[in-house]
């Protein structure tokens, strides 16, 4: 059974670390990443999380693409997540190589 | 993705949602490719911005909250069993596509009004009914005087509008074209809240006796096509018959007026009537009672019930007809007569004199209810199975404190989900195949959509919750009797003893409707057959049917007799052509009668005998018609204006006027005593005319030649397939006609196909229908098998272990099947038997009870249940004693 994969809204924090992007280049970006697709549908429902949490905010159009930019509460709630999986992983790792 | 499916996808969204993220996700959409997951992954995100919208504004997050986490683990159990989802969702896209299929189109025949119809329920088709010689006939057509009669003396009435729907020749040239017009009272227009696109409707001055104006206002559909949309189109001119019309107007999208059929154009009903309904009604049509053609609709004032504008109407019908008495005396007297008015729904097929089609529809509606009957008890079964495997599993949630209605719910929103993808997957099924449901049933209709249509979808929605319900509370209430410590227990042997009851009634519910869909296809397949194997004693496939129509032209007699040589001889130039003949009358359309007079025996016999229908044709008809000459000779080019008159007559005439003479060379008189007498020169096959059941009819043929060439037109009998020759026929033809005249090219098929129409429907439908639950029956029955077997391989490994033979096996298994096809049989076949009295009516030979048709479908199902319970059966006997018993 395949494991399941990471939430999208963590996977779309972790798109706009290094920097502001709009929808297309997040899916691709995302992929490159995680080897994870995230559909169009999946996407948007994330977007639309974080940006009501106030996590990711929109920044000026470029013709009718919509980038987005990860505020400094997206970025605090970016790192506690990837500290406490990386946590998780340190431990889970430990775990193996003491078999 | 392509714009339009954007647009589509974008508008499954909540409204808040499109206003913020609308264009960009557009925008990202369109450059997206266009996959089967991609839209599956817009669509479920809709699914989630509404249940955040709902969310928020109903505050009830707790609820929300456990619903979606239940719809995510119903998300993820479907992509954990794939198999047995598709297996669902397939199963419930057939049963569901049928059903919206076939919604579409009762609705649009029995339920849905008129688009833009006003007051719907105070509008009425108005039927005159009268008693001809004891019996009452009801119809829809009256004169236009009769229709400003019943307006005229009548107050119970807001308005009144007639209306009628003739073919006429639109367009000049050889891109004449009959089509169908709306020749309607500029009153029709008030019935409807509708208003022009572009220009104006026609008014009452333009619509006034004796000549309306030569206006038009063109449908939606012929301004896009002839026009392309331009508002322009005003002013055009538009040849409709003889006359050239000015485009006032534009009617809106999807406006017929009363009718299912688009027309091209809606004109003044006077104009029609003055200039275009033909010489014998030109003069007076409005002043005198001669001709009945049109239909009158009628709205009821605001608070006056249907009894009291029918009493009043056949007032007025009454005064009406004693005008006719007065006017014309040989007319029935009104205590005979007995005329009177019924006041109709607005819809045709809800009327008096319902067509046949509309009550094949209705069965059919029953047909595809039952295939969805049979789909959810193959669905339930699929769950319950499922459910029994799962009991561990709920048993575990249990202890762990789940309240069993949440388990409920969680079943629920499991079967919900599968029924809504299925609802889809049918959505797409009834879209393509509604489109052939539709030209097979309603031809005439303009096509409508099936996946944009409001009502479909609404019907397809609540279908989705009720199967939904259906399917997922067989599991649900099966679970509730779940104990939590045998549940816990419980391992792969378990739940077969539960199964039995109500899996095995579940089969033998679909197995037994299977019968009853089965029996009803058997039996039009059977008609259809009867039908086909009606000897009509002439062909109908190869033949195409030619009218000259001479609009605007007058010529004289002669010219017309050479006009109609010259196409008959052009015609059978062709090489395509195998035959050709002048004909007066053509079979099932349109026919001609007459006295007929025989020296020596007395006319009151003669008339007891029937009608005598006969029919004038070129020396070549026989060969045309493919009509057989039994004994003499057919007609030659010899007999022609100036020799004497011959005639061919039919078997039935010569045994009927000769019993006990040979006919040949015998005289008969047509039309009265006094003439000279028609020489009897051979004798035909006996051919049916009006009715497929019935005795043959009592028919002569004549030569055209001696009588008038001139009235003819052609039957042309075709080398191969008639209807694909058709245009080819028309524009050669067509060069040969003066001025703006045309001619009309018919397979004789379709004149002759609409009398089997509702018997074919039947056969079709009920065959697919029947398939379909075949298949879902025998599905069932193998997966339930299937299922029992795997469950119990640990008892058949003992079985094996202590000496029981691979037959003996089998025979356990495949009697199991057996058995559930036995009572399936049993229980449907009663049903069918029962129910053959209502079918009765609808089939050619009524006979409902065919004990072959009824054996040929035990025999099928049986079988079907043998193989179905086989493969599984055969599975088994290979059970290893050793695996099976190890598997604890």
């Amino acid at each position: 059974m395949p494991l399941p994969t990471l939430a999208p809204p963590l996977l779309v924090l972790a798109s706009l670390a290094d920097g502001p992007k709009h929808g297309y280049a997040m899916i691709e970006d995302i992929e490159h990443m995680s080897g994870a697709v995230l559909g169009p549908g999946t996407l948007y429902g994330a977007i639309a999380r974080l940006e009501q949490s106030g996590l990711i905010r929109p920044l000026q159009q470029k013709e009718r693409r919509q980038p987005y930019q990860i505020t400094a509460e997206g970025l605090r709630e970016l790192r506690t997540r990837l500290d406490t999986m990386n946590r998780f992983a340190q431990i889970s790792l430990r775990k193996l190589e003491a078999r | 993705m392509k714009p339009t499916t954007v647009a589509r996808l974008l508008r499954l969204y909540p409204y808040s949602w499109r206003q913020r993220y609308g264009d960009e996700f557009a925008a990202l959409l369109e450059a997206h490719p266009a996959s089967v997951s991609a839209i599956a992954d817009v669509v479920m995100g809709a699914i989630g911005a509404h249940a955040k919208a709902l969310r928020e504004s109903s505050g009830r997050d707790g609820l929300w909250d456990a619903f979606h986490h239940e719809l995510r683990h119903a998300m993820r159990g479907i992509r954990r069993r794939p198999g047995f989802a598709a297996a669902v969702v397939i199963t419930l896209g057939l049963g569901i596509g049928a059903n919206s299929a076939m919604f579409g189109i009762i609705d649009r025949l029995l339920f849905r009004q008129p688009a833009y119809l006003r007051d719907a329920d105070r509008v009425h088709r108005v039927y005159l009914a009268r008693t001809v010689r004891g019996d009452e006939f009801q119809g829809p057509s009256m004169q236009y005087r009769r229709y400003l009669d019943l307006t005229r003396w009548t107050t119970s009435l807001d308005a009144t509008a007639a209306f009628f729907y003739p073919s006429v020749a639109i367009g000049v040239g050889e891109d004449t074209r009959e089509m169908r017009i709306g020749a309607v009272s500029a009153s029709l227009f008030d019935f409807f809240d509708a208003k022009p696109i572009v220009g104006r409707f026609f008014t009452a001055q333009e619509d006034s006796i004796p000549a309306g104006s030569p206006v038009a206002v063109l449908s939606y559909a012929a301004w896009q096509l002839r026009y392309g949309g331009a508002p322009s189109a005003i002013g055009e001119k538009l040849h409709i018959g003889p006359v050239v019309y000015t485009i006032i107007g534009v009617a809106p999208k999807d406006f017929t007026g009363m009718t299912a059929t688009s027309p091209v154009a809606f004109i003044p009903i006077t104009s029609y009537a003055a200039d275009l309904l033909g010489d014998r009604h030109n003069s007076e049509y409005y002043d005198s009672y001669s001709s009945t053609w049109m239909t009158m609709v009628a709205r009821r004032k605001r608070g006056v019930t249907i009894q009291a504008a029918t009493a009043e109407m056949s007032v007025a019908y009454r005064r009406s007809y004693a005008e006719q008495i007065a006017m014309a005396p040989r007319t029935a007297p009104i205590d005979v007569a007995r005329p009177h008015v019924v006041l109709a729904p607005s819809l045709r097929e809800r009327g008096p004199n319902q067509g046949n089609d509309s009550k094949v529809a209705t069965w059919l509606v029953g047909v595809a209810a039952v295939v969805l009957l049979i789909a959810c008890a193959n669905v339930a079964n699929l769950s319950l199975a499922r459910a029994i495997r799962r009991r561990r599993e709920i048993s575990v949630r249990l202890a762990l404190g789940v309240s069993r209605g949440r388990l409920i719910a969680q079943l629920l929103i499991e079967s919900l989900l599968l029924a809504t993808i299925g609802g889809l997957a049918g959505l797409a099924l009834a879209q393509s195949g509604g489109r052939v449901l539709q030209t097979l049933l309603i031809p005439d209709a303009a096509p409508g959509a099936v996946a944009g249509d409001g009502r479909t979808l609404v019907f397809t929605s609540v279908t989705v919750l009720l199967v939904g319900i259906l399917t997922g509370i067989v599991p649900a209430f099966h679970d509730r009797r779940t104990d939590l410590t045998s549940g816990l227990l419980s391992n792969s042997r378990s739940g077969t003893r539960e199964r039995s009851t109500l899996r095995v009634s579940l089969l033998v519910l679909q197995v037994a409707m299977c019968v009853v869909l089965l029996v009803g296809a058997g039996l039009f397949v059977r008609t259809m057959l009867t039908v086909r194997s009606v000897h009509l004693g002439y062909d109908v496939d190869p033949i195409l049917l030619v009218e000259p129509q001479m609009r605007n032209e007058t010529p004289t007699t002669a010219e017309l007799s050479s006009l109609k040589h010259r196409l008959l001889e052009r015609a059978k130039s062709m090489p395509i052509v195998e035959a050709a003949s002048l004909v007066t009358t053509v079979p099932y359309y349109q026919s001609s009668s007459g006295p007929v007079f025989v020296p020596g025996i007395d006319t009151a016999t003669i008339n007891q005998l029937g009608e005598f229908t006969r029919q004038y044709g070129s020396p070549d008809y026989f060969v045309t018609a493919g009509t057989r000459i039994l004994r003499g000779r057919a007609f030659t080019a010899a007999d022609r204006q100036g020799t004497p008159s011959v005639a061919v007559v039919t078997e039935a005439m010569a045994k009927a006027l000769w019993p006990a003479s040979d006919a040949l060379g015998q005289c008969f008189k047509i039309s009265a005593d006094t003439v000279p007498c028609t020489t009897v020169i051979g004798v035909s096959e006996n051919v049916r005319l009006g009715t497929l059941n019935g005795d043959a009819s009592l028919h002569y043929y004549r030569p055209i030649e001696q009588r008038s060439p001139a009235s003819g037109r052609l039957f042309i009998r075709i080398r191969g397939d008639a209807g694909k020759h058709l245009e080819e026929v028309r524009r050669e033809l067509q060069r040969l006609m003066p001025g703006t005249s045309y001619v009309t090219v018919t397979p004789f098929a379709n004149i002759i196909g609409a009398q089997t129409r509702s018997w074919r429907i039947g056969a079709t439908m009920f065959s697919l229908f029947g398939l379909l639950a075949l298949v879902l029956a025998a599905v069932g029955l193998y997966s339930v098998i299937a299922y029992d077997v795997a469950q119990r391989t640990h008892e058949l490994g003992v079985r094996v272990a202590l000496g029981a033979q691979a037959t003996d096996v089998l025979r356990l298994i495949v009697g199991e099947g057996v058995r559930v096809g036995i009572a399936g049989v049993v229980v449907g076949g009663t049903i069918a038997f029962w129910a053959a009295r209502w079918i009765k009516p609808l089939l050619f030979d009524g006979a409902a009870r065919d004990p072959w048709v009824f054996g040929a479908v035990v025999v099928t199902l049986l079988s079907v249940s043998i193989v179905a319970s086989l493969l599984p059966a055969a599975r088994a006997t290979r059970a290893d004693p050793n695996t099976a018993l190890r598997a604890e």
